[in-house]
């Protein structure tokens, strides 16, 4: 198992600005990119270092491996994540189901009454999301305490964050692939 | 003086050669003077060969050969006639390839190029469309060999006008798009640049979008009104009103109206307006591309320092004002749009022979590429937007005792269902005999900083990598039934959670139950109790799923009751049409 935060020389510590990160993973690339005579290896071992320290998600999965204990990713998901889960498969469907019948529509009239409905699916993905920002916020501010408390003290808890944390990451991509969607139906004519 | 590395831009309607000269990227000029070489090749019957200028000159007597690069790297399926079945086109010489004919134009710009040197050249980098994909970029690489050059690196169009951009405002740092539309592709990327180092952030586009097509609409717009189809024309006619239509486009961005003339047959006034009605839908897909680029970066139009434009068509006016309008600020022209690219080119060939330093470039794999799963759904491995040179693991596993092989399919696109996506090709992954889901093969897919793809096995217990090659898609061949495949990793075994597959099988479930109900009651004494067993097993099993919130589950189960359910169906409409043709009377 590769440790990320020694690759780019991140501290070891789950509660990290992202603009830092990005700063060491630029001077780690510039380094070892192949252009400037680097290790290909080395920089796609950067590269994914870099990934994985960005996101808090998997931050947290490499902080559990790099402390020689075992992630489990069938474990339990916290209940605060699952309570989202209808709403975003259902908010999801309603933008598919738009784009669906928006694509089959053949008049203008019928395009109109269907487009009416975008504002309010817009609110609805924007709320969902705003609510999953939320929730991921709230995981995040718990990093603080594993430093505090050691990784090796909280494994059972960063596990849990680390569940919850990969599908809000899951969902709120294919949100903004909903998102996406909705206007390029639109613009679709 | 170390050894001299070429930046060629292969344009769709004409290419150009660069060199970096004390840290500033020249276009080389031919002995004419001319720096733009028209993207055309006449071939004669004997085999002679004429590029460029000296090919146009036999336009609208001869068959000249000119966009060939929109078919590079495409199957006959997909070029509109233009291609034979085995990927051809015929030319008076024969039928050759389009890496072929491309090359002929390479060859070209290189012999500028040595003239203008007065050194031997053979090494390039050659820039092809961002959103150009594996094929594309492999076949591109290979029109360089072919015209004796080794392609050091084929690099994205709008990330060349970048390096040309930020060249000389490297010690800014800031977020800029470029906005690429040329002859026949248009590109779009989000690009940060922080003390030198241009790292790409997105990049979208369309490989079918470009001035070709905004001639062909103004051709197609005359000859409606003459009660013509374009359709129709021969091939020489096609191409002379077509060319009327760049003219009168051209003219269009200096003139409110212009006059569409073809000999013999008449003319047709072009208002601004109405071109402006042709170029609706065009406008709509860029719109399209350029909102994709802003989401995908996550940034919007405030956020950026500058929207450059390039390309020839970015001179119409039309399209600068929609440029405007879609990331709220005035566009940078200030580069020029036929010479950008081939000078940022020119930039990273510099960087890559090392006369320029103080510059790099992390550019993006501008497609997801992923492999087919069972049930035809795209898995993605590697994600569009990711840092190249980049890659990816996927360990397969035999789903049957004994199985021997299994094969992969491996797509590019963005589409959730693979047919949708363009198939690069499939390989085959060998199993040693073992139990089911024992025998395991690690693969790994690479994306090389030229954006193309190698795959390589790994024996995980003796440590060995063996090299994949790729099959070729065959053309157009559906296959009967997807192999079945069963692959495991970690994302995939998330898949448990799509929200959207759930969603989906929920609601084939919610139909189902409730029918089942129902068909039971009517036609139930009509089956046998083993089958009212299996229907009633199928249906708990859909239930305790829905309940779990077990996608995969639900997913397999739901698929079960429909089958099961079948035979019931089938009796259902069975007495229902005796219904209607029996007689109450008899």
């Amino acid at each position: 198992m590769m440790d990320p935060f020694a690759l780019i020389g991140v501290p070891r510590k789950l509660d990290l600005e992202e603009a830092e990160i990005e700063r060491l993973l630029l001077e780690a690339s510039q380094i070892h990119h192949p252009d400037n005579g680097g290790d290909q290896d080395l920089f796609l071992k950067i590269r994914l270092a870099g990934e994985i320290l960005k996101s808090p998600a998997k931050r947290v999965r490499a902080a559990i491996e790099c402390e020689g204990l075992s992630f489990d990713e069938r474990g339990e998901i916290p209940d605060k994540v699952m309570e989202h889960f209808s709403n975003v498969a259902s908010v999801l469907q309603k933008v598919d189901s738009f784009v669906s019948e928006r694509s089959k529509a053949l008049s203008s009239l019928g395009k109109a009454v269907l487009d009416a409905r975008v504002p309010g699916l817009k609110a609805d993905l924007e709320e969902v999301i705003s609510n999953l920002n939320e929730l991921k916020s709230a995981m995040v501010a718990r990093f603080k305490s594993f430093d505090k408390r050691g990784w090796s003290e909280c494994e059972v808890e960063m596990s849990e964050v680390a569940r919850g944390l990969i599908f809000l990451t899951k969902w709120a991509a294919q949100l903004r692939e909903a998102n996406g969607k909705l206007f390029e139906a639109l613009l679709g004519g | 003086m170390s050894e001299v590395i070429i930046g060629i831009d292969l344009g769709t309607t004409q290419s150009a050669v660069a060199v970096v000269d004390s840290g500033f990227p020249l276009l080389l000029a031919d002995l004419e003077g001319r720096s733009l070489v028209p993207s055309a090749v006449w071939y004669s019957k004997k085999g002679e060969i004429k590029v460029g200028h000296e090919a146009l000159r036999f336009a609208g007597i001869e068959e000249v050969h000119t966009s060939v690069k929109s078919l590079i790297g495409r199957r006959a399926s997909e070029s509109e006639g233009r291609l034979t079945p085995d990927g051809r086109i015929n030319t008076a010489a024969g039928p050759k390839l389009p890496e072929e004919v491309s090359a002929e134009i390479l060859a070209v710009l290189k012999q500028i190029a040595e003239n203008r040197l007065e050194t031997e050249v053979t090494k390039a980098v050659l820039t092809v469309p961002a959103y150009f994909h594996d094929g594309q970029r492999a076949a591109t690489k290979e029109a360089g060999r072919l015209a004796g050059l080794e392609v050091v690196r084929i690099l994205s169009e709008p990330t060349a006008a970048a390096l040309c951009y930020g060249l000389d405002r490297l010690d800014e740092s800031s977020q800029v798009a470029v906005f690429d539309l040329g002859g026949g592709t248009f590109d779009v990327s989000v690009l940060e640049m922080r003390e030198g180092v241009f790292e790409v952030s997105s990049t979208s586009g369309d490989t079918d979008l470009g001035g070709d097509k905004f001639d062909e609409v103004i051709a197609e717009f005359a000859a409606r009104k003459f009660g013509r189809d374009l359709r129709d024309f021969e091939a020489m006619e096609r191409v002379q009103w077509i060319s009327e239509g760049r003219r009168v486009k051209l003219a269009l961005s200096d003139a409110e109206e212009a006059t569409y003339r073809i000999p013999f047959t008449g003319e047709v006034p072009v208002s601004r307006k109405a071109f402006q009605g042709l170029m609706k839908p065009f406008l709509a897909r860029m719109e399209s591309c350029c909102r994709r680029a802003m989401l995908d970066a996550e940034v919007t139009g405030k956020d950026l320092a500058a929207v450059v434009m390039v390309g020839g068509s970015s001179r119409i006016p039309m399209v600068k004002d929609r440029v405007a309008a879609i990331f709220e600020q005035e566009p940078d022209l200030s580069q020029h749009p036929d010479e950008a690219i081939a000078r940022g080119a020119a930039i990273q060939a510099g960087i890559l022979a090392g006369t320029i330093r103080e510059v790099l470039l992390l550019d993006v794999t501008p497609l997801s590429l992923g492999i087919e799963t069972m049930g035809g759904l795209m898995n993605v491995l590697i994600p569009r937007n990711t840092t190249i040179p980049c890659r990816a693991g996927e360990m397969f596993t035999n789903a049957a005792e004994g199985q021997e092989s299994m094969k992969v399919k491996v797509l590019q696109g963005e589409r959730e269902l693979a047919k949708d996506n363009w198939e690069l090709g499939s390989f085959e992954v060998r199993f040693e005999p073992d139990r089911r889901g024992q025998a395991r093969v690690g693969v790994e897919f690479r994306i090389d900083a030229d954006g193309i793809l190698s795959v390589l096995a790994r024996d995980v217990a003796r440590n060995i990598d063996t090299v994949i090659k790729i099959g070729s898609a065959a053309v157009d061949v559906k296959e009967a039934k997807v192999e079945q495949m069963v692959s495991e990793s970690v994302e995939f075994a998330f898949e448990d959670m799509n929200a959207r597959v759930f969603e989906e099988s929920r609601l084939k479930a919610e139909e189902l139950l409730p029918a089942v109900e129902v068909a039971l009651e009517q036609a139930g004494s009509l089956l046998t109790p083993k089958e009212i067993a299996r229907i009633q097993e199928a249906r708990e099993r859909v239930e305790k799923a829905i309940e779990e919130r077990k996608v995969s589950e639900l997913k397999v189960s739901v698929e079960q009751l429909d089958e099961v359910t079948e035979s019931l169906a089938a009796m259902l409409v069975e007495e229902a049409t005796k219904a209607i043709f029996s007689n109450p009377q008899d």
